[in-house]
């Protein structure tokens, strides 16, 4: 295939991609999904040649992985693109030699849907948004559709500016003395179900107006108000299945937050940063309106430039420490999935992440009928969660690998529901 | 579109069964309505199966780490009998870190099973002293070793092995590789067939009766998971004087016993014990179970 793009040289990974390599195993295929659902029937052939032709536009994404002698790194790949059919089960695992020619993400249609699976060693969800939107949009031209311009989109013959693809951590890197701190075990639902690596997905479809209306009550913004339903949540099921309140651990929730705005940056590459939000039930049991007043001052507390910077000289110090820069990645590899648990996924019960409201331009919002973002689960954190706002809803995303124990979602969505909210539930776990 | 009257949310068109709680929804055709977008196809319509790891995080860091030491400790040696020349030759310790490191595979990659493990382990084993006594220039006391292998594995793994075999067989199995190990042994240690006649033998049958006799107990018997413990521990005491007892006839010493004389003390304790025990719970039965 002759594609002519800027051609990439062999890049590093981000400071924040260095962990999802090594780290991929059964359980951890470090995937996330976006999806758009679509009015009019979609054409594979046509698909591809979207993809084909807007792949230019993205030379940072058209990569596949190698291993180097310290760090994996990417590098350039030019092996013919596919468009695969959809599967039943989302975030897949993508292997880096087989699994979409070497390429580290797969295009998937059905009959109304287009969808896109990133390895997030390529990019976050932002970036994988402005991907699926210009691939839509090339997609809704080839089929005869005018679709306006919007800054999320990207056009096949634009520039690519070299700030996409650089690593802002570096950029925003100040060397301060940061702490390597990392706090203990949380709460992790270990109900006795089987587990598979099919990944079992829920999605809640709930009005937009109803959860804005209701986070308006406690002073709230929307993920706010969901993280404090979600924390909800886990304290029940926490009360559930741990019978001994001198057992309890913390409940914690990872919330990542894309920090382009707040550093001004245009990077595609991965440039988000968690803020870990929790409550202690060893204390006690925390009231609705006790978690809303906690996550209210957490968050605050944790969004600002300078604790984020805190976080950003701490990863990129991490990197640069002259035992670990020079380490040879063979032993890294090993050391990082033995250790990447206890500071990472052990210490958080399960991820929520919003990637806010997708805005469509006109030609397309008349085509798109829903968005999906789906989170893979971890073998640690079994469950994850994201949302994504569009045409007047926000859609819910739960994943998990228990195959026969919904009590978490359970206890989300009927407390939702008792509180008044609309919550339309599909899943690919009905058999019917 | 049909609600949960379970959970209470919206359902998605087509839905019969609600995916939170399972439960059926129960309502006219028209109500729960057909399947339109459905969130993922059915599992049945998956065109291809994507290649996944089989491993988990956790085995496989192990696994690699191990690979890496294993495989520095290789080149070590190799580079060790390259500079060293003819003062060391690193194939012997070569073999060792290799096979060696069978036995962490054999735990990390497989199903974590007893007899599945034990097989493994004890095939490493074998291999490993066979090739060590190969090394010294002859077979030596591998065969020893060997028998001792496999009186293991029929002691402690075979009972254990999920198979078509009666455990009557199995037992007789048992026996029989019990004597043959000890047949072998004698054999093989250079007097021709010196112990296994006078003292192998009777010592395997005392070993017999005590077992029989402790399943006639439990089988006519309700035991406890004690008596249990303890009759297991005067069999093999019993077994044990024994042996000390045809030793001492074979090299026809005057006393009855030698070392085993405080393991007898011991067996004749338990013996009394056990029928004490035994005695007063039917007694105690007796008094207060009657039921005329």
């Amino acid at each position: 295939m002759n594609r002519k793009h800027q051609r990439v040289e062999p890049i590093p990974l981000d400071t924040s991609a260095l962990i999802y390599p090594p780290t991929v195993a059964k359980y951890n295929s470090n995937v996330f999904r976006l999806s758009m659902d679509l009015h009019i029937k979609v054409n594979p052939y046509r698909l591809k040649t979207a993809l084909e032709t807007i792949i230019k536009r993205f030379p940072y994404f058209a990569l596949s992985l190698h291993d180097g002698f310290f760090w994996y790194y990417l590098s350039e790949n030019t092996k013919p693109l596919e468009v695969y059919k959809e599967h039943s089960f989302p975030c897949a695992h993508i292997d880096r030699k087989r699994g979409a020619n070497g390429y580290l993400f797969k295009v998937f249609y059905t009959d109304h849907r287009i969808a896109v699976e990133f390895f997030h060693a390529v990019t976050d969800g932002t970036g994988g948004l402005i991907f699926l939107k210009s691939l839509v949009a090339e997609y809704l031209r080839l089929s005869g559709y005018t679709v306006k311009e919007d800054p999320q989109i990207f056009l096949p013959d634009d520039k690519v500016r070299n700030e996409e693809l650089e690593d802002s951590f570096t950029r925003f890197y100040k060397p301060l003395k940061s702490v390597f701190a990392t706090d203990g075990k949380a709460f992790h639902h270990n109900a006795v179900a089987e587990m598979s690596e099919k990944v079992q997905a829920v999605s809640a479809v709930i009005p937009v107006d109803q959860l804005k209306e209701r986070a308006k009550v406690y002073g709230l913004t929307i993920t706010e108000y969901i993280v404090c339903e979600i924390l909800d949540s886990l304290q029940t099921l926490q009360e559930q299945y741990v019978k001994n309140p001198k057992r309890y651990k913390p409940i914690r929730l990872s919330v990542p937050v894309n920090i382009r705005k707040l550093f001004h940056s245009t990077s595609l590459r991965n440039f988000t940063l968690f803020i870990v939000v929790g409550i202690d039930v060893r204390l006690g049991h925390y009231g609705f309106d006790e978690i809303v007043k906690t996550v209210f001052h957490q968050v605050r507390d944790s969004v600002n430039e300078k604790t984020l910077s805190l976080q950003i000289s701490r990863n990129v110090a991490g990197r640069r420490l002259p035992f670990i820069r020079y380490a040879p990645n063979l032993l890294k590899r090993p050391l990082m999935k033995l250790f990447s648990d206890s500071y990472g996924d052990a210490t958080y019960s399960s991820v929520f992440s919003n990637l806010g409201n997708v805005t469509l331009p006109d030609g397309m919002k008349e085509v798109v009928e829903r968005v999906d973002f789906y989170l893979a689960p971890s073998k640690v954190n079994k469950f994850s969660l994201s949302g994504v706002g569009v045409n007047g809803n926000v859609i819910i995303n739960v994943t998990s690998f228990l195959t026969d124990n919904t009590d978490f979602e359970r206890t989300l969505f009927t407390s939702l529901v008792e509180k008044g909210l609309q919550v339309e539930i599909s899943s690919n776990r009905d058999k019917s | 579109m049909a609600y949960c009257v379970e959970c209470g949310v919206k359902l998605a068109p087509g839905t019969t069964r609600c995916p939170l709680c399972n439960r059926k929804v129960v309502a006219p055709p028209q109500i729960i309505g057909t399947k339109e977008n459905e969130l993922f196809p059915p599992d049945n319509e998956q065109p291809h199966n994507f290649p996944s790891p089989r491993l988990d995080k956790r085995r496989k860091g192990l696994i690699e780490l191990a690979s890496t030491f294993i495989g520095i400790a290789i080149v070590t040696l190799v580079i060790s009998g390259i500079v060293l020349k003819d003062s060391f030759s690193p194939w012997f310790s070569i073999m060792c870190v290799a096979l060696g490191s069978l036995y962490f595979y054999i735990l990390l990659f497989g199903k974590p099973e007893y007899v599945r493990i034990s097989t493994l382990f004890s095939a490493n084993t074998f291999v490993i002293l066979l090739a060590i006594d190969v090394f010294d220039g002859s077979l030596s006391w591998s065969p020893f070793a060997a028998a001792g292998v496999f009186l293991y594995y029929i002691l402690a793994v075979f009972p254990f092995h999920r198979g078509k075999i009666a455990p009557l067989k199995k037992a007789v199995i048992m026996i029989c590789a019990v004597i043959a190990s000890l047949f072998v042994i004698d054999l093989f240690d250079g007097k021709g067939l010196y112990w296994f006649v006078p003292i192998g033998l009777p010592t395997v049958v005392t070993a017999i009766v005590c077992l029989g006799l402790l399943y006639l107990r439990f089988h006519f018997g309700n035991p406890s998971m004690g008596d249990l413990v303890l009759s297991l521990i005067l069999c093999a005491s019993i077994t044990t004087v024994a042996g000390d007892f045809f030793s001492q006839r074979l090299i026809e010493h005057q006393n009855m016993l030698s070392w085993s004389k405080s393991v007898a003390i011991v067996s004749v304790l338990l013996l009394l014990f056990l029928i004490a025990s035994a005695t007063v719970r039917k007694v105690r039965f007796y008094f207060t179970n009657k039921v005329h």
